[in-house]
């Protein structure tokens, strides 16, 4: 069977885009506001306070909030230690920004010994519900796992010739990877079901906090409400590929929460990824 | 004495190529002409549903971008079904990495691997196995309705290699079926 479009699809995407069109007449190349501001001031005024109480009484300059500094200062939290009859529960929702579609829904129980259940519900329907890490063992043939988060080196260099690697085995084309290439490689932290260490996770935003175009979005909240800082890297606005995308961090813990991709004037999310983690007793109840 | 150019000597811009190159308002009707043309061919490669999103974007991108179509060109249907294929694979390289989670754990491979899989088993696998390129020039003709010379012009290239690509295709699918087809 071929796929085609309903008459009422077809009548309904075209005033879509007749809208989108007027969009772009009233309002062209519209921006993603950068909410840059408040964090700044926090920052300044911590580095101005640092100024006035120089023990050496030589001033040195007040740092201003950049995506570079944010990144360099996560201090990302240890993962929670498990007592016995205890879990590490993780779900990740990948949802469209818009509209009623319950996208992805996946979750993760893993207990001291790493054993426990992951569930996959798509569009509202249970898919899978196995023991945990059964998953990984049915790829079709041929097929490379996913690596780890966990097996990412530390050491600079190391790690920035491994995400390298994985960066351009994304990539169509030859070309090195961009900026918003390494945060896409970056976003397996949000998805990551046994729970990225913080030994990575501070390795891997200091290695973002070095590559050119990274912007600092600033204070935000996620799709879920839950205040963090969100840094970001644009794509090409003329272009399919012109996706912006947003990796939003708990400035508390250090951990990620969310990443967000744009669509069309990386003004508007399209994608939402969002994580929850948190410490259960049972392999039914979902992390808060 | 003046020289003048008998009005009917002039070129005359295709209502396309008009619409293109005149006010941004007109580009409406740049979308009315085709847009079910360029959806039907998307929901084709990428099934209804993504069809329906990226076709928004095609016509986005060729609203940024109107000023470049040649106004040689009587349609702008090639073009725009160029702008299709290359959000076809641009869509597809985003959704590897999006939805790489989706993949693994629900295990149908890759979303929208190449062609929807939803229709002749061997067609799909035929058409899976092509090279990419070969492919997308290939479905440009049979699926885009589009003449050589129009595939060329959408993907912006010589016309002999859309001859040889096409060839190649029809060539590698039809061993692939066994010359049943």
């Amino acid at each position: 069977m071929i796929d085609t479009l309903t008459d009422e699809q077809l009548a309904s995407a075209r005033a879509r885009t007749h809208e989108r069109v007027n969009d772009l007449i009233v309002t062209p190349r519209p921006r993603r506001s950068r909410k840059l501001p408040a964090l700044a001031l926090v920052t300044t005024a911590a580095a101005a306070a640092a100024v006035a109480f120089a023990p050496s009484g030589a001033p040195t300059r007040p740092e201003i909030a950049t995506a570079k500094t944010v990144l360099r200062d996560f201090q990302p939290q240890p993962l929670p230690t498990l007592g016995a009859g205890e879990y590490y529960a993780v779900r990740v929702v990948q949802r469209k920004a818009k509209g009623d579609d319950e996208g992805l829904d996946l979750r993760y129980w893993a207990n001291a010994d790493d054993k426990g259940r992951e569930v996959a519900i798509l569009h509202g329907k249970l898919r899978t519900d196995d023991p945990l890490g059964a998953a990984a063992k049915r790829l079709p043939p041929g097929a490379k796992p996913l690596p780890a988060m966990s097996e990412l080196p530390t050491e600079p260099k190391a790690l920035a010739a491994e995400l390298r690697e994985r960066a351009m085995g994304v990539r169509l084309d030859k070309r090195e990877p961009t900026t918003r290439d390494y945060v896409l490689v970056a976003m397996q932290m949000v998805t990551d079901e046994r729970g990225t260490p913080p030994e990575v996770l501070r390795a891997v935003f200091s290695f973002l906090s070095g590559l050119p175009g990274m912007q600092l979005v600033g204070n935000v909240t996620d799709p879920l409400g839950r205040p963090g800082v969100a840094v970001a890297a644009d794509g090409d606005q003329d272009s399919h590929e012109g996706i912006g995308v947003e990796l939003i961090v708990n400035p508390e813990t250090g951990r990620p929460l969310a990443f967000i991709h744009y669509r069309d004037d990386v003004s508007k999310p399209w994608l939402q990824t969002i994580r929850t983690e948190g410490v259960v007793k049972d392999t039914e109840t979902l992390p808060g | 004495m003046a020289v003048t150019i008998p009005i009917d000597a002039a070129p005359v811009p295709s209502p396309d190529a008009a619409d293109l190159a005149g006010p941004p308002q007109r580009f409406h009707a740049v979308v009315d002409r085709h847009f079910d043309a360029v959806a039907g061919f998307l929901a084709r490669r990428v099934g209804p549903d993504t069809a329906e999103d990226l076709a928004q974007e095609v016509f986005v991108t060729a609203f940024r971008k109107r000023g470049k179509f040649d106004a040689r060109y009587e349609s702008a249907r090639p073009w725009l079904l160029g702008i299709a294929t290359r959000a076809v694979a641009s869509h597809r390289r985003a959704e590897r990495r999006q939805l790489q989670l989706y993949q693994r754990v629900v295990n149908e491979g890759a979303p929208a691997e190449h062609v929807r899989a939803d229709f002749d088993p061997d067609l799909f696998a035929g058409l899976t196995a092509l090279a990419r390129r070969d492919r997308d020039a290939f479905l440009l003709h049979v699926w885009g309705d589009l003449a050589y010379e129009d595939v060329a012009h959408a993907l912006d290239i010589p016309l002999g290699t859309v001859r040889s690509r096409i060839h190649r295709a029809r060539r590698q699918l039809t061993a692939h079926l066994g010359g049943a087809r």
